[in-house]
């Protein structure tokens, strides 16, 4: 029946539409100690929800990210370093798992750009702030101070 | 019938955006005066024709009308008016409906408030607005009408998506839209300008108000989103670095580097080329915006439904106005000089090193949201950023430029005499640094460098933003509005700084499992949980807990976190518990039901978040308050012929 | 001078005019990286399984015929297997049934199962109900395997070979157009069979 039809349409247009998900999943587990639970939280944040993926993994209520999130929890107490546990995920599901591109020669321009942007920066403003200081004989004019006064 | 006339307006409007972009375009290039004088009437009608096609739509929802598409895809007979009205732009193409509302109010308000502007620049100002206005009808006609039909019409709507049911809804994206399409006003008194022929101080003063304007309100625009973010949707997260969030902040970012820019250019005709180019690239990356979301070219949770071919015809419009605009700047620019001098402490290099330091911001932050799309054409192997690339990364130019602010407020036009002003540096310095250091240490028990920086910072910015003002006020003079407006928004900032200082070092967030009687200890409050019950919402039903909160054994609240079910789309919700105290929040919202009458929640105290709100909504306010400053007005009254623009001599009593 | 309009400047070097076409040029390039990523927008959210071209998981499940059996990758060494993880809540798991069920009866390579965070009763009920195309199913209740496998939503369908190196991954659903042109032409001509 069209109806129906296009009613199953529209429910499927809503699950693309609905794809906007509440964040946060409450997960009370804790590790045994607080060195190690503060590792777990920061690789909870830097890491992407493999199905929600605009949603890190801490928030995300999706069972796959609990699954990941307890498999994370294992590893740490099992003795592993953050490196290892990152790279465990990255040879399963790429380095699109996570929000921290990783240093390498491939991101580096990623990572110097502020670096080379604000070299670049300060040479310009040196240039420009040396061309306008030698006008400034040549001009006479009075400007305003900055609240209104007639200064010269 | 409504919808089909609604549609029909639209069509009007398409026609009426073309006369008046040709008009306004043609007439002045052409000289024909009786065609520059058509433009006005060309933007009333095209305004008439809009408001009619938002009003049918309007219409439409408030009706129940399933029988149009898209108010079949977002409402329902159980949605509260409230929400038929607000869900007019709830998703794709009633969001551009609201875009080309906007814009032709915009319109509309220049041609009011440029009546005694040389007419052919007015002119050829409508006549770029309405080429944008003519190009968003045409992709909304094409590819996105939302007066589309349903044979045969359903018996009910599948409901306006829960996450937008919220008053936030009502006022975030009008609002924010209010001033990505401000920026369009800059554009065209650029586009004006280039295509004249002329840019000089007086062309600045007229642009300065609007973008000021669109400033404020992309400043509001953005708050209310972190803010609905943070109490509705992301529990405490107000800002994600998604990249649709990016894409409204780096319009910020260049809006703001434009409006200090201008002042410039205003003041002593200055950086010409400069903040033709800024005014240029602001509006654009509204309009790259505009792409991301609506493309289905990045992941994000704000992205309406994806389409390439949309993605596909507003590219093709991106390129065609910016393209030309680019195209224009490339010939017009180059001839643009001025001989003006400063010195390094001058305000001008102040304001040099703000617009730099900006755009270097806002640079990051688009390499960084580009990056996954870079690597991408690159047939690189995917990327992906986050926020642990973008805090770091837009903190380098923003710490520097927060400092120089709290000194280059101080300084002179021209030869800054900053030697003269010593004192008051000085003093704020130490007793900024002084409360940052004291706050840190005492309040909060010790911890980050960047903590006592970022107060400090807050503070000093504070503090140099009333130094001159108070002294003016010492002496018996009166002060300006743009003056007034300035320093409150600064001050704005400063209490913005302090305020995500402090929420970003000081928040405290656990997640923990409670059966009815038991206590959690949160950043030293004590949450204990008594117990849950049914509840039952207009369009939901839900399951109600009640928290009680104290501290020190001094009871403070009792919450009421809810979980909520929407019966039409199937899907949960959660509604925090919030009690505010002394600007600080105290927050609880229930996760999962454990069984046995245990459920988890997440507990957060975020302090002095109230800040966060107030600091930009005061920076909105001081720029607003800036805009009606006797000079604009008197600017506006005036001609290039006339007024000889000598830097000074205007009335700014 | 303070006012200025366009009259002709002392003029100017080349280096001059260039820079600002600087920001024409840069926008040309945005426009490509773009239109680029128009052309894979269908593929956002998919992640590259960086699995393909390396050795797949070494896996050992519980299987759901008889939980005391486990069964896993060293009784695959040596042949040609389709891994496909399913579930009962699954919906378009649901509609790739069929397409299984065909490639079951056409293929001598064999199609294993990883039920994955689902309920035994259920799964046998649906299996029973709609036919099984899997010469055996394993139960992954805690989700270890798939992880180890890069799963991320069901179905994926992976193919794999005699050494055990993964060859090809299929995110969503099985059709039978995808059997054809992806993993009928890698395997070796006699095993595989159009459907």
């Amino acid at each position: 029946m069209l109806r129906a039809r296009l009613l199953a349409a529209m429910g499927l247009l809503s699950l693309v539409l609905g794809g906007m998900r509440l964040a946060h999943a409450v997960d009370p587990a804790q590790l045994p100690n607080p060195v190690l639970q503060g590792r777990y939280e920061t690789l909870i944040h830097e890491l992407r929800c493999v199905q929600c993926q605009d949603e890190a993994l801490a928030d995300s209520e999706v069972g796959i990210a609990a699954e990941i999130r307890q498999q994370i929890r294992t590893m740490l107490i099992a003795g592993k370093s953050d490196e290892q546990i990152r790279d465990y995920l990255v040879s399963r599901y790429s380095e699109f798992i996570l929000f921290k591109p990783r240093y390498s020669l491939r991101n580096a321009w990623l990572w110097l750009l502020p670096i080379v942007l604000l070299g670049i920066g300060l040479l310009v403003a040196a240039r420009i702030v040396r061309a306008r200081r030698a006008l400034l004989d040549r001009d006479s004019e009075p400007v305003e101070s900055a609240f209104g006064e007639p200064r010269a | 019938m409504l919808p089909e006339l609604g549609h029909f307006a639209l069509i009007l409007a398409l026609l009426l955006a073309g006369l008046q972009a040709f008009f306004g375009i043609a007439g002045p290039a052409l000289g024909r005066d009786r065609w520059v004088a058509a433009t006005i009437p060309a933007v009333a009608g095209q305004f008439v024709m809009v408001a009619t096609g938002m009003g049918c739509l309007s219409a439409s929802f408030i009706n129940f009308d399933f029988s149009v598409r898209y108010v079949a895809e977002n409402s329902n007979s159980a949605l509260p008016l409230f929400y038929r009205v607000a869900a007019l732009w709830g998703a794709h193409e009633g969001s551009l409906l609201l875009w080309i509302f906007l814009l032709a109010c915009w319109t509309l308000a220049v041609a009011i408030g440029s009546t005694r502007l040389p007419p052919r620049f007015s002119a050829r100002v409508l006549g770029v607005l309405g080429v944008v206005s003519f190009g968003f009808l045409l992709f909304t006609l094409v590819t996105s009408n939302p007066f589309l039909r349903i044979e045969p019409p359903p018996p009910d709507g599948i409901d306006l998506n829960p996450l937008l049911q919220d008053p936030g809804l009502a006022t975030h994206p009008p609002i924010l839209y209010t001033g990505y399409v401000g920026l369009a006003v800059a554009f065209a008194f650029a586009g004006a300008a280039m295509l004249e022929g002329r840019l000089d101080q007086l062309w600045a003063r007229w642009t300065r108000p609007w973008t000021t304007a669109a400033w404020a309100f992309l400043t509001c625009g953005i708050t209310l989103g972190s803010w609905w973010s943070y109490y509705t949707l992301g529990w405490g997260g107000y800002w994600a670095w998604d990249p649709v969030e990016n894409a409204s902040f780096m319009p910020w970012l260049v809006a703001t580097a434009l409006i200090h820019s201008l002042a410039v250019t205003d003041k002593r005709g200055l950086f010409k080329s400069w903040t033709l180019l800024l005014a240029i690239v602001g509006f654009s990356l509204s309009l790259i915006g505009t792409f991301l979301v609506r493309s289905g070219v990045t992941v994000s949770v704000h992205s309406f439904a994806a389409d390439p071919s949309r993605g596909i015809a507003i590219l093709i419009f991106l390129i065609a106005v910016i393209g030309s605009a680019l195209t224009l700047y490339a010939w017009r620019a180059p001839l643009l000089r001025s001989e003006a001098g400063f010195e390094l402490t001058a305000r001008e290099s102040f304001l040099l090193f703000n617009n730099i330091l900006l755009v270097i911001a806002a640079a990051c932050v688009f390499g960084g949201t580009m990056a996954p799309l870079i690597a991408q054409a690159l047939h690189q192997p995917p990327l992906s950023v986050g926020p642990p690339y973008f805090r770091p990364t837009f903190l380098l130019p923003v710490v520097p430029l927060l400092a120089l602010l709290a000194v280059g407020i101080h300084a002179n036009w021209k030869r800054g005499r900053l030697a003269e002003r010593r004192g008051p540096i000085l003093v704020t310095f130490c007793i900024a640094a002084a409360i940052g250091t004291a706050v840190v240490l005492g309040a909060f028990g010790g911890r980050h460098l960047l903590a006592i920086v970022g107060l400090g910072l807050g503070v000093w910015i504070m503090l140099s933003s009333l130094v001159d003002p108070l002294d003016r006020l010492r002496r018996g003079l009166s002060l300006s509005r743009a003056v007034l407006g300035m320093s409150i928004a600064h001050i704005g900032l400063g209490v913005a700084v302090i305020a995500l200082t402090a929420v970003e070092s000081y928040t405290v967030e656990r997640d923990v499992a409670l059966g009815v009687g038991d206590t959690a200890h949160v950043g030293g409050y004590d949450f204990r949980f008594l117990g849950t019950r049914p509840v039952e919402g207009p369009n939901y039903s839900a399951i109600r807990a009640q928290v009680y909160v104290s501290r020190h054994g001094r009871p403070i609240v009792t919450l009421y976190p809810e979980k909520r079910e929407y019966w039409v789309r199937r899907t949960t919700g959660t509604v925090a518990g919030i009690k505010n105290r002394y600007g600080t929040d105290i927050f609880i919202a229930m996760g999962d039901d454990l069984g046995a009458g245990r459920w988890s929640m997440r507990a957060q105290i975020r302090p002095l978040v109230t800040l966060l709100w107030l600091g930009p909504m005061l920076m909105a306010f001081g720029g607003l308050c800036a805009i009606t400053d006797r000079r604009y007005r008197l600017a506006r009254e005036a001609t290039p012929a006339s007024e000889p623009l000598r830097g000074a001599k205007e009335h700014t009593a | 001078m303070s006012t200025t309009s366009l009259q002709p400047p002392p003029p100017a070097s080349a280096p001059h005019y260039v820079r600002f076409l600087v920001p024409l040029a840069f926008f040309v390039l945005l426009v490509a990286v773009l239109a680029v990523g128009i052309k894979h927008s269908p593929e956002v959210g998919v992640i590259q399984s960086p699995l393909v071209g390396k050795a797949a998981p070494a896996w050992q499940l519980p299987m759901l015929t008889d939980s005391g059996r486990a069964f896993g990758s060293r009784d695959l060494r040596g042949q040609w297997y389709v891994l496909n993880v399913w579930g009962t809540w699954c919906p378009t798991c649901r509609e790739e049934h069929e397409t299984l069920l065909q490639i079951s009866r056409s293929t001598r390579v064999p199609i294993i199962g990883i039920d994955w965070n689902d309920d035994d009763t259920e799964a046998m009920t649906y299996l029973a109900k709609l036919g099984n195309p899997y010469g055996t199913v394993t139960v992954d209740h805690d989700g270890r395997a798939a992880i180890d496998w890069g799963v991320y939503a069901a179905p994926e369908t992976f193919l794999v070979d005699p050494h055990g190196m993964v060859v090809y991954k299929q995110i969503g659903a099985m059709t039978p157009d995808v059997w054809r042109r992806e993993f009928a032409p890698r395997l070796p001509g006699g095993l595989a069979a159009g459907s």
